[in-house]
């Protein structure tokens, strides 16, 4: 908490502006209030998360630690979207390329002589070119036109997977047999690589919720809902989105490379369009601009991969119908439902207590994205009646979105 | 040159295959601004109907293309009347919405078609190949009638959408939606026509898109991203720009495959690369839906 109001702090100066531009109608106390609510929340969520996997696996064979690898390799890749996504508003359908790309790179460099160490840092190098160079072209639209351009930037990763299979073995993709290790410490026996991947996770996680507090993720936000505004301020708008970028696709290498070493196996079936949604379902299943509700979301996503398809053979069927109707009528996702839970409990405990205006001085620069912009009224609002869909980007109303999506992009492109 | 001069017919039969799918879509962005991601599993459903209608080589190929575009035209007024009213216009739920659709459209079909490869071909004269008078360039014919089919719709829908007054309105709503709105004309019955449009002609395209893709799971994907090429290169929500937009791709893609095969489907992608760095709207996109 300390450490959050540290940053809340020094960024008062950053953020004096997105305090006003954030959501227009919500007062200081309201932000403030949130904001506990959440800090009270992400903490023993995400310590829970954490303590049930660790417990889990470590009572269990080696198939439940795959389940929960893959678990927390997607829920990196998958954070890296919702960072980009619920805070920058922009919402990449590519990620899975970049995961790819960290995986090929790690696969690619020991076909061709370098050790396993030696591959991890080429497979990274490898992704933040490959991040830095798309990142031009990708920034400079937002939007729906983000989603297609992403889509086929992840697209273009697929076809070169699976096309030039000289390097890339093709359709079979490329199995990997040596893996990283230290002395004994060897990522090739099941309790270090899921010590090590959770370690990665962990790390991850931290980093990027503390992104979305510093006046960095704060100065994202603020683009989301209000570009223009941020770039009278002085923000230069398309660096931040390209640093967003950058950081997001990053995070799904770095979930690539530990994909391919805890699989030993990358093909082109790891970067289809399938995949991209996917990564897409986790984060919005989860809850998007929370950073931990996509861990959610990749738990319900992997276990009906791995588990309800044992049952159910259309689980496929049955998971886009769940996610239809969690677009539908839960916005926020598994974070919304637990948010609006927590904050009915909350009510509950603290009806007739004031709240502390030093609180909403001290905490409002700080406040984290919360959710889904617009929903965060809704969430607290006693109207928020009946369904309304998952706004996910800019949007007060979906007609007003478009033309603030047309706006900015108009500007963007001059 | 000779090989040069097939390529090229290849490519625009290819275009004129990617122009049916991605008109449909451009216009209903255009127009609802509804980003249908399920359009490439719309159409691969369109082939696998027609498959089971045509049954096998000796059933007619023409009751499967009516029978393909009928039901995805049905299939598209269930998704405009059913899904689309739930998530009020805004435009990430209703993309979102759409790719949940992508899966258990593309489910459904594995479960009911099965994952092999399928394949039908078009009957007569129109299965042959004629040789064309110089060069002595044999080519099928199947070919030749898809591409007069792409254009002879082609110019039917430009014509449609010029001259006629429900052309005129649909115009009208790509411009300025609102001002359409305010004149009174039922813009809800516009919505369901145009969306009903869009999936029959992603429908019709993926009936004759079989004879020379195949039908096959994951064959959406590829369609799709033609589409999401087409109007990012040729400008959302424009349908001359869908025009030029699929001659561009249509072509690349066919020269890479011929020419550059390990880098095929990059290849097809500088087109993309080129338009959003010179130009980000798109070659006849207005700035205002970029």
């Amino acid at each position: 908490m300390s450490a959050t109001d540290d940053l809340g702090t020094q960024s008062t100066t950053a953020s004096a502006g997105i305090e006003d531009l954030t959501e227009a109608g919500a007062s200081p106390e309201l932000l403030a209030s949130r904001l506990s609510r959440r800090e009270k929340l992400v903490g023993p969520i995400v310590g829970l998360a954490c303590l049930v996997v660790v417990g889990i696996l470590l009572t269990s064979g080696s198939y439940l630690s795959t389940i929960f690898e893959d678990i927390l390799i997607f829920s990196i890749a998958a954070m890296g979207i919702d960072f980009l996504g619920g805070y920058g508003g922009l919402i990449s359908l590519g990620q899975a390329g970049f995961l790819g790309a960290g995986a090929y790179g790690f696969a690619i460099s020991e076909q061709h002589g370098f050790g396993p160490w030696a591959a991890v840092g080429i497979s990274l190098a490898v992704v933040l070119g490959l991040s830095l160079v798309t990142g031009i072209v990708a920034v400079r639209v937002s939007g729906i036109t983000f989603v297609i351009v992403t889509l086929a930037v992840g697209q273009i990763f697929w076809g070169l997977c699976y096309q030039w299979t000289s390097l890339t073995g093709g359709d079979n993709g490329i199995t990997v047999f040596s893996l990283p290790s230290i002395g004994p410490w060897s990522l090739s026996s099941t309790m270090p690589l899921w010590i090590t991947t959770l370690i990665v996770f962990i790390v991850v996680l931290g980093l990027f919720l503390l992104m979305v507090r510093s006046p960095f993720g704060l100065s994202l936000k603020g683009m989301r809902n209000n570009e223009p505004r941020l770039r009278a301020l002085g923000y230069r708008t398309g660096q931040q989105r390209y640093i967003g970028w950058t950081i997001a696709t990053f995070a799904a290498g770095v979930a690539g490379v530990l994909y391919v070493i805890s699989n030993h196996l990358v093909s082109p079936a790891n970067l289809t369009f399938s995949q991209d949604g996917f990564l897409v379902l986790m984060v919005v299943l989860g809850g998007l601009g929370t950073i931990w509700g996509p861990v959610l979301g990749a738990l319900v996503v992997v276990m009906f991969q791995q588990e309800i398809s044992t049952y159910v053979s259309r689980w496929e069927t049955l998971m886009g119908v769940v996610f239809i109707a969690v677009v539908i009528f839960t916005p926020g996702g598994i974070a919304g439902i637990l948010r609006k839970a927590q904050s009915a409990a909350h009510r509950l405990l603290t009806r007739g207590e004031g709240r502390g205006p030093a609180l909403a001085a001290a905490g409002v620069g700080a406040v984290p994205a919360a959710g889904l912009g617009p929903h965060a009224h809704r969430d607290e609002g006693p109207t928020a009646s009946g369904a309304t869909p998952a706004v996910v980007v800019p949007a007060d109303e979906g007609a007003t979105a478009t033309d603030a999506d047309a706006t900015n992009a108009g500007r963007s492109s001059q | 040159m000779t090989e040069f001069i097939v390529q090229t017919l290849n490519g625009l039969t290819l275009a004129g295959i990617i122009f049916l799918v991605s008109s449909g879509f451009t216009l209903v962005f255009g127009v609802m601004r509804v980003t249908n991601l399920a359009h490439g599993a719309v159409y691969l459903l369109g082939g696998y109907v027609a498959y089971s209608v045509i049954g096998g080589k000796s059933g007619n190929f023409f009751y499967g293309l009516i029978a393909g575009t009928a039901a995805m035209a049905v299939l598209g007024l269930l998704i405009e009347r059913l899904l689309l009213p739930w998530l009020k216009h805004v435009e990430m739920a209703e993309l979102l919405a759409t790719l949940g659709l992508v899966y258990v459209i593309d489910d459904l079909s594995l479960a009911i078609w099965g994952g092999n490869p399928l394949n039908f071909n078009l009957p007569g004269v129109l299965g042959e190949s004629s040789v064309l008078p110089f060069r002595h360039i044999v080519y099928p014919n199947e070919r030749f009638f898809i591409l007069g089919v792409a254009v002879v719709v082609g110019v039917g829908l430009w014509l449609m959408l010029r001259y006629t007054r429900i052309g005129a309105i649909i115009r009208a709503g790509v411009d300025d939606r609102n001002m359409v709105m305010a004149l009174g004309i039922n813009v809800r019955l516009v919505f369901t026509g145009v969306f009903v449009l869009g999936a029959a002609l992603a429908g019709f395209a993926g009936v004759l898109g079989v004879p020379v893709l195949g039908l096959y799971t994951g064959g959406d994907t590829n369609i799709l991203l033609f589409a999401l090429a087409v109007v990012v290169v040729g400008g959302l929500g424009s349908y001359e720009g869908a025009v030029i937009g699929s001659l561009i791709i249509g072509l690349i893609d066919t020269y890479g495959t011929a020419y550059f095969p390990a880098v095929a489907y990059t290849v097809l992608f500088i087109p993309l690369v080129v338009i959003l760095l010179v130009r980000p709207q798109g070659i006849l996109g207005r700035k205002a839906m970029a």
